[in-house]
């Protein structure tokens, strides 16, 4: 079902939560809300499933007025971050729930629910489950139930909050691509909230980037990780090196840098802020460069580099695959030119950047003190 | 450090003071507890069997019996619906005032039965705030049944509610919204995920509270005037035949109150039981 969120505005007592939404989702999309804790994912997926209200906005789902709609009448499955099992219920009462709560004229009769709960508990892969109670359950497998009851009532949409939150790593990997083969084969539309960018990034189709209630970015995968909209989102991804820089006639100049690979944006003239990622930038060796190795460190297939620009506080990462660096034979504390091969540039005017290191004062005293 | 440095005074001290405490608990809890209970039986059953018969048959002891058993049987399941209702309003609800209400909901616990009782007496006495428009239209409250079942709720009202309100806030909402995703209706969410998720707790409160219904004493004889076969409940009556100078039958109405209360306390220690395997 194709979902249409437009202008959504959501406060608890005073404090804004969601401040103005807008989303359309396609049919059969697999979406992931991706922010931190406080932006308001959790709280938009639940004005979703009926949990909870906007004051103000609207949410179309295939043209119908969806918050006129209770939340037992939209059939959303909805699987929650700690799964919510029944716990005085075996799994396959679990599983049946949603089936034997509806008002008698559309009950399947009893023989076909078991049918229907068999033939699910084995999608999920835990039909020897069936007469177990949640307690007696691991992790993995909670969620397992909590995914079958949700698709027993045959959802058009599929909501998951943080559904690997609670699992450990390696279970998670798993259940990713699972879950990912069970969204292509049913076909629903399905959103899931997390924090976890790879989580968001390998599993969906489209990220929505989320902060302080507001979208930031909404996007494929690669289109938010080659072109993040903002300074937040480029931060956000993480990993990445702000160099300050300047726009002059067209050509962007960062001091201690060769920039000239990198396209600037055209139009804004001044101060701006270049972000990078470690791996898109090369060193050479320059006696006349102001740069100077600080530290290496070897990661197994790439070595990671610290280069100290004069100016920066924080040294500059640099990571240059095994067989690159070898041919680059650099030295802790020799002197290197940095050829940055891509970038993001935002102007200083457009996007007003908070700082994010410490002052270099700040920095120099640190240093003096130790 | 020093009980490493001297082990055989550590070890002997470590058997002296627990040995100490046991002992002192067994004393206290012989003198404080079995041995009134010993009393009872020994004094009801001083006259022999027959007289202890006739006594616990008596018609007014009967009547006592009766009486106490009728207030309990409407306290207790108007207590479950109230604590419910309250556990369920202050759990699944932000509202300003809800701390208050909380408070409000203890505050029987805090105030001296005796008071409870004059508080009632006070409104819907002859003299009272009430009185006049109780007798012009014949409404009896006041030394009555109605005012001894209003004393008794009032007094247990928070019983269930303390129960259930701590035990509701842990396990959150999430199952019910769950249930509500599933499509079920609001009585079918209370009845099927609910309900059965307070269960224990629902019966703990309304034990507690049906021990406290059949034992109050304060409240209930400031309200009841006392009148022997009409409105005694049994520890007024109890206290009746001590002051007439019926001991056998004074112990023997109150061997019928311990019986109760020991079976209050099998069911107690029963669904504590299962409250802590859940």
């Amino acid at each position: 079902m194709a979902i249409a969120i437009k202008g959504i505005e959501k406060r608890f007592a005073d404090a804004p939560v969601l401040r103005g939404i807008d989303l359309t989702i396609a049919d059969g999309e697999l979406v992931a809300l991706l922010g931190a804790s406080g932006s308001g994912k959790t709280t938009l997926l639940r004005i979703l499933a009926g949990l909870e209200w906007p004051q103000a906005g609207s949410v179309t789902v295939d043209g119908r007025d969806w918050l006129a709609l209770e939340a037992q009448r939209r059939r959303v499955g909805f699987v929650f971050q700690h799964y919510a099992l029944f716990q005085h219920m075996s799994v396959r009462d679990n599983v049946a729930f949603g089936l034997t709560v509806r008002p008698r004229a559309s009950r399947p009769p009893k023989g076909e629910i078991r049918a229907r709960v068999e033939a699910l508990l084995d999608l999920v892969e835990i039909g020897h489950l069936a007469n177990r109670f949640p307690a007696q359950l691991s992790g993995g497998q909670r969620q397992r139930v909590a995914l079958a009851r949700a698709l027993a009532i045959e959802p058009k949409v599929l909501l998951l909050d943080e559904p690997f939150g609670a699992l450990d790593a390696r279970i998670r990997k798993d259940l990713r691509r699972w879950l990912r083969e069970l969204h292509d084969r049913l076909g629903m539309t399905t959103i899931f909230v997390t924090h976890d960018q790879d989580e968001a990034f390998e599993l969906a189709d489209r990220v929505v980037i989320m902060s302080d209630g507001r979208i930031e970015q909404a996007g494929t995968p690669d289109e938010i990780y080659d072109h993040p909209a903002s300074p937040f989102v480029a931060r956000f991804l993480g990993g990445v090196n702000e160099l300050p820089a300047e726009l002059a006639a067209g050509r962007l100049v960062v001091p201690g840098a060769d920039a000239g690979a990198v396209t600037p944006p055209a139009g804004t003239d001044g101060t701006a802020t270049l972000f990078v990622r470690p791996h898109e930038i090369d060193l050479v060796a320059d006696s006349r460069a102001p740069a100077r190795i600080r530290n290496m460190l070897t990661s197994g297939p790439s070595i990671r580099y610290d280069v100290d620009l004069p100016g920066l506080a924080t040294p500059v990462e640099v990571e240059l695959p095994r067989e690159a660096a070898r041919l680059r034979n650099l030295r802790r504390g020799d002197a290197v030119r940095l050829r940055l091969l891509r970038g993001r540039v935002f102007s200083a005017h457009g996007a007003p950047l908070p700082p994010a290191a410490p002052s270099p004062e700040r920095h120099r005293i640190l240093e003096a003190a130790l | 450090m020093s009980d490493v440095a001297s082990p055989p005074i550590a070890a002997h001290r470590s058997r002296a003071v627990p040995r100490l405490l046991i002992g002192l608990g067994v004393v206290l809890t012989l003198a404080f507890v079995a041995m009134p209970v010993a009393v009872i039986f020994a004094q009801a059953l001083s006259k022999g069997l027959a007289v202890y018969r006739a006594n616990v048959l008596a018609p007014d002891t009967l009547h006592a019996i009766y009486l106490t058993v009728v207030i309990a049987v409407v306290v207790v399941p108007v207590n479950m619906l109230f604590g419910l209702a309250a556990a369920w309003l202050i759990t699944r609800f932000a509202f300003p005032g809800r701390k208050l209400l909380v408070t409000l909901i203890e505050l029987p616990f805090s105030i001296s039965p005796i008071v409870a009782g004059v508080i009632y007496l006070l409104l819907y006495g002859a003299q009272g705030l009430l009185g006049p428009f109780l007798e012009a239209h014949d409404i009896r409250i006041m030394f009555a049944l109605p005012g001894m079942m209003l004393v008794t709720l009032f007094v247990t009202s928070p019983f269930v509610a303390r129960e259930l309100i701590p035990l509701m806030q842990v396990q959150g909402a999430d199952q019910e919204e769950a249930a509500v995703t599933l499509g079920a209706s609001g009585w079918q969410t209370f009845w099927r995920v609910t309900l059965p998720n307070i269960r224990w707790a629902l019966l703990y409160g309304a034990v507690l509270c049906t021990a406290r219904a059949i034992g109050e004493f304060g409240a209930v004889s400031v309200v009841s005037g006392n009148v022997r076969g009409e409105t005694n409940t049994l520890p007024l009556h109890v206290e009746l035949l001590y002051h007439d100078y019926n001991a056998v039958g004074a112990f023997a109405a109150a061997t019928t109150l311990t019986l109760i209360a020991l079976v209050t306390l099998v069911l107690k220690a029963l669904l504590e039981r299962r409250l802590e395997r859940r």
